[in-house]
């Protein structure tokens, strides 16, 4: 096969692993200060990208501004959740948690649906139509942008979570709740901020997104399994693997359907996952 | 009195470790609990740190109430406990551990001065600095346990079993470098199982056993006391 | 409190259902079901059809009911499966074991219909399905199961005699074809009536890509990579809505344009231009080269179904007619007519009569206007003997709308962009 187009779907594949990385941040962010897994986590990126949708449907807003209302939005949405739903299972059986966030999945979806209906849904935006070329390969402007701020917004989180106070108590929560608590760190408030960043990430990804994937009410409970693939593959917890396991997976995926393609080929991301849990089972990385 | 706990009774779920438990620390004193394992000490310290909710009596803080305030508030007061197994954070380098030791309200502009503190009294840290925690020997890792405490600037500093699982040469260490904070005015509530160390540089101790307290008074007289020879120290 | 809630919902759910079983007419009523995803995802197809099967019944018992049954009329059982497969499997059950229900309408949508299948045929219940596409469901000998949907084949046929339409009319070359499409039965079904139709008019042999891919795909950019290396002269694109945007974005990324035919909600639906944009669907959807299956040609004059419009807009002004409507109009109407036929309350009679129903040359019963060929309505099977069309966006006054070109036994009813 003719090395541009392996190239080109390499570009492609990236861009994807962008995305995923970013969603996968979340589960990691939240479990590893709380440890547990939120299963309405994708959910959340959909109630962002049909915000968008609203915001461009009613006042012709491109998704790129109406980031700026979704993170915040989110942010808060995700404060609230905390506080209303999720600190009440932080000591529970991890079923009780699993059917919790699972009873969340089943309202955003039907919340979703019926105030937007079943319908394919995307919002183009002003990059959308761009292309940007060098050479023989070229890439649509909305996936750069998707390449550039999701892997900004991760090395800022991550920079945040080595360099920061914050993130000094992050990783003391993640480590050992106890010993944090005694070093004086408010770790229900830590919590519920990394809870609420966590969604608020997923407000940064939807806003991105809504150009590139196309959105249905349903679409959540996928994007979270994408997101816990990635988490895993990255080593529970890992911050850093949760990030090269996007790219790994989007490149996998991209790869997958151009060398084998249909059915097979989509299960590559999937087999490199199988994979990795037999022989690396730790992740990429390590676990944290 | 700096510290007062006041007929403290506690436990997890519906067992109860600690019962009625009443003991003080003066300021600048070296007080120590002394028990056996399963005793409650661990427990006893919880209680104190807000970890563990107690189920009836009170906790004061020079004459203020603590039994109502979340843990974190309590370690804003000064209370500062270094826990049994040290529980440092394992992945994090000795700098990050220390730093984290010092955000607390009353000790985060102090940073700078403390970590200087902490590295004359343990300059092996000094060393180490860069080092991951959990890369540490038994001995280092106590003294970080203890810097870390250090600098929270404790007004009372608690602590749970620094002996445990350190060679003799290495308890001697640790115990000099608290000798030498007590002597400039630390105030010290100390759980042990090692009731010789324990009682050599406390000036006072109580005795912990099935949660209760038996026995309580100034080393001295435990030392010469039957009972605790009996029991505690094998003589 | 609590105690007296409870109280008040049982006795309501005792009325309920008491006025539920009361026997509404005096004569014995003909039953039909009717059951479908009235709820969850595929609600607003499930409601097509029942707005238009509700429509039908009323008015057939407004002119009397079925009059070989002495006037007897229809009593429609509506349930709903809420999209759902196993709700689906047990509302066909319950209609199924209900002696007194002779034929059902729906459910519609593929996933619910495949299921029922078996059930039809144990119990022997005539099942019309009005949007249910795959050619599978049809191909186990089974007398009960009818669909007036076009099929999936159907659609690959009509892909096949366009291309060679345009390869014999406009001398387009066709020495390398390349066919992309979900690698699902709703896919494989179309290319497989594609490959059959290129056989029979000697072109197989230049099909140089045949390429499944996901549809769930989040990035298409790989397929559009591979078809762009085979260098086509005309390019197949089997595209749901999702994927055929995700095919869009990818060909105008890459700077790929071929002469391409593709469909159906994938290149059709109008709803792609604001997904796609004015620019990028401009280059592909809106390109000369580019053309798009159309099940409805609704710039084409149909008697039958302006009339239907009329009736059933003054009924309910507020119900937009489109496709699945007219789909589910007609299944009603093929059941109430076969019923009338039988004559007697037995379901293989119905059954019999179903499959005896004819067309005439431009029926007004053909409300979708896809039955081109007088004959009849279902061939062995219970598979439609309908086509699709084929047609091609074009922009007027601003708007983007679509002009049908082509039907397989019509030929050629326009002239494409490129030529004119
Ligand atoms: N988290 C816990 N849950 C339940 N029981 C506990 C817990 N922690 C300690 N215990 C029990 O409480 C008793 C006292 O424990 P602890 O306070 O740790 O004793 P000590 O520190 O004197 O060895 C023991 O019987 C122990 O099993
Ligand atoms: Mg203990």
């Amino acid at each position: 096969m003719d090395i541009t187009i392996i190239a080109q779907a390499l570009i492609q594949g990236l861009m994807l692993g962008a995305i995923y990385g970013l969603i996968g941040l979340g589960i990691t962010m939240v479990y590893a200060i709380t440890g547990l897994l939120n299963f309405a986590h994708g959910d959340f990126m959909a109630i962002a990208m049909y915000l968008c949708l609203a915001l461009f449907t009613h006042f012709n807003m491109d998704p790129y501004l109406s980031s700026l209302i979704a993170v915040p939005a989110l942010f808060v949405l995700g404060l609230m959740v905390y506080h209303f739903l999720f600190r009440r299972v932080l000591k529970a059986e991890l079923l009780m948690v699993v059917q919790l966030t699972l009873g969340m999945v089943f309202i955003i979806e039907s919340s979703l649906l019926l105030t937007f209906t079943a319908d394919y849904e995307s919002v183009p935006n002003i990059l959308h139509a761009v292309r940007f070329s060098l050479g023989p390969l070229s890439v649509s402007g909305s996936y750069l942008a998707t390449f550039l701020v999701g892997g900004g917004a991760g090395a800022a989180l991550y920079w945040v979570l080595q360099k920061t106070d914050l993130g000094r108590q992050i990783r003391a929560i993640s480590q050992n709740k106890d010993a944090a608590t005694l070093m004086g760190i408010n770790t229900t408030r830590i919590q519920m901020i990394v809870f609420a960043l966590a969604i608020a990430l997923l407000g940064l990804s939807g806003s991105l997104t809504t150009s590139i994937l196309t959105m249905e009410p349903y679409m959540g409970l996928e994007l979270t399994l994408f997101a816990f693939i990635v988490f895993v593959m990255g080593g529970v917890g890992n911050f850093l693997g949760t990030l090269v396991a996007g790219y790994l997976l989007g490149i996998a995926d991209a790869m997958g359907s151009l060398f084998i393609g249909g059915h097979l080929g989509a299960m590559v991301p999937y087999g490199l996952f199988v994979l990795l849990l037999l022989f690396r089972p730790q992740g990429i990385l390590g676990a944290k | 009195m700096l510290v007062s706990v006041q007929d403290i009774t506690a436990g997890y779920g519906s067992v109860t470790v600690i019962k009625n438990i009443s003991l003080e620390v003066d300021r600048g004193e070296w007080v120590a609990v002394i028990g056996g394992n399963g005793a409650g000490k661990s427990t006893l310290f919880r209680v104190i740190s807000g970890l563990v909710r107690p189920r009836s009596g009170k906790i004061y803080f020079e004459g203020r109430e603590l039994t109502a305030l979340p843990p974190h508030e309590i370690v804003n007061k000064g209370i500062i406990q270094v826990p049994e197994g040290r529980m440092l954070f394992p992945k994090m380098n000795v700098i990050d551990n220390l730093l984290l030791g010092g955000r607390n309200r009353r000790a985060r502009n102090n940073v700078n001065e403390s970590l200087k503190k902490v590295y004359d009294l343990f300059p092996i840290l000094e060393k180490r600095a860069s080092q991951e925690a959990g890369t540490l020997s038994g001995g280092e890792q106590q003294m970080l346990a203890t810097a870390r405490g250090l600098m929270a600037l404790p007004r009372v500093l608690l602590l749970d079993e620094p002996s445990l699982g350190l060679a003799p040469l290495m308890v001697r260490e640790i115990f000099n470098s608290l000798q030498i904070l007590n002597k400039e005015g630390m105030t010290i509530l100390m759980v042990e199982q090692n009731v010789v160390v324990s009682l050599k540089n406390a000036e006072r101790a109580y005795v912990l056993e099935n949660g209760e307290i038996v026995m309580s008074g100034s080393s001295k007289d435990l030392i010469n006391d039957d009972r605790t020879k009996q029991a505690y120290l094998g003589i | 409190m609590g105690k007296q809630i409870l109280f008040v919902a049982s006795l309501t759910m005792l009325l309920v259902a008491a006025l539920g079983i009361t026997p509404v007419v005096a004569v014995d009523p003909v039953k039909i079901g009717c059951h479908g995803a009235f709820t969850g995802k595929y609600a607003a197809y499930g409601m097509s059809t029942l707005h238009a099967v509700r429509y039908e019944v009323a008015k057939k018992n407004a002119e009397g009911g079925i009059k070989s049954l002495g006037g007897a009329k229809i009593q429609l059982i509506e349930m709903d499966n809420a999209t759902n497969a196993k709700d689906s499997v047990a509302n066909h059950e319950r209609l199924g074991t209900n002696p007194a229900v002779l034929a059902v309408i729906g459910p519609c949508t593929t996933p619910m219909s495949q299921p029922v299948e078996p059930i039809a045929a144990r119990y022997r219940l005539p099942t019309v399905h009005s949007i249910t596409t795959l050619d599978k469901i049809f191909e186990h000998g089974n007398e009960y199961v009818f669909t007036v949907s076009v099929l999936a084949s159907r659609y690959g046929a009509t892909y096949a005699s366009f291309m060679v339409a345009m390869h014999e009319k406009y001398g387009l070359t066709l020495n390398r074809i390349t066919m992309a499409y979900p690698d699902n039965d709703y896919g494989i079904s179309v290319v497989d009536g594609f490959k059959k139709g290129m056989k029979k008019a000697g072109f197989d042999k230049n099909i140089v890509l045949d390429l499944p891919f996901n549809w769930k795909s989040k990035d298409l950019s790989p397929i559009v990579l591979k078809i762009k290396a085979a260098k086509p002269d005309f390019h197949l694109q089997v595209a749901y809505f999702a994927d055929g945007k995700l095919y869009h974005d990818a060909c105008y990324n890459l700077g790929f344009h071929p002469w391409q035919v593709g469909g159906a909600s994938g290149f059709n639906h109008p709803k792609l231009w604001k997904t796609l944009g004015e620019k990028i669907g401009g280059a592909t959807i809106g390109n000369k080269k580019t053309f798009a299956y159309d099940m409805a040609a609704f710039d084409l004059p149909n008697a039958g179904r302006d009339a239907w419009t009329k009736g059933f807009t003054a009924k309910h002004p507020d119900i937009t007619v489109e496709m699945n409507l007219l789909l589910g109009a007609m299944a009603a109407r093929f059941v109430i007519e076969a019923i009338e036929k039988a004559g007697k309350r037995d379901r293989t009679a119905i059954a019999g009569a179903l499959h005896s129903l004819t067309l005439e040359k431009d029926d007004p019963r053909d409300l979708a206007g896809t039955y081109k060929k007088p004959g009849p309505v279902w061939m062995r099977n219970g598979k439609p003997n309908s086509y699709g069309y084929i047609a091609q966006w074009e922009k007027g006054n601003g708007r983007w709308s679509k002009k049908t070109l082509f039907h397989p036994l019509m030929g050629m009813l326009a002239v494409p962009k490129a030529f004119r």
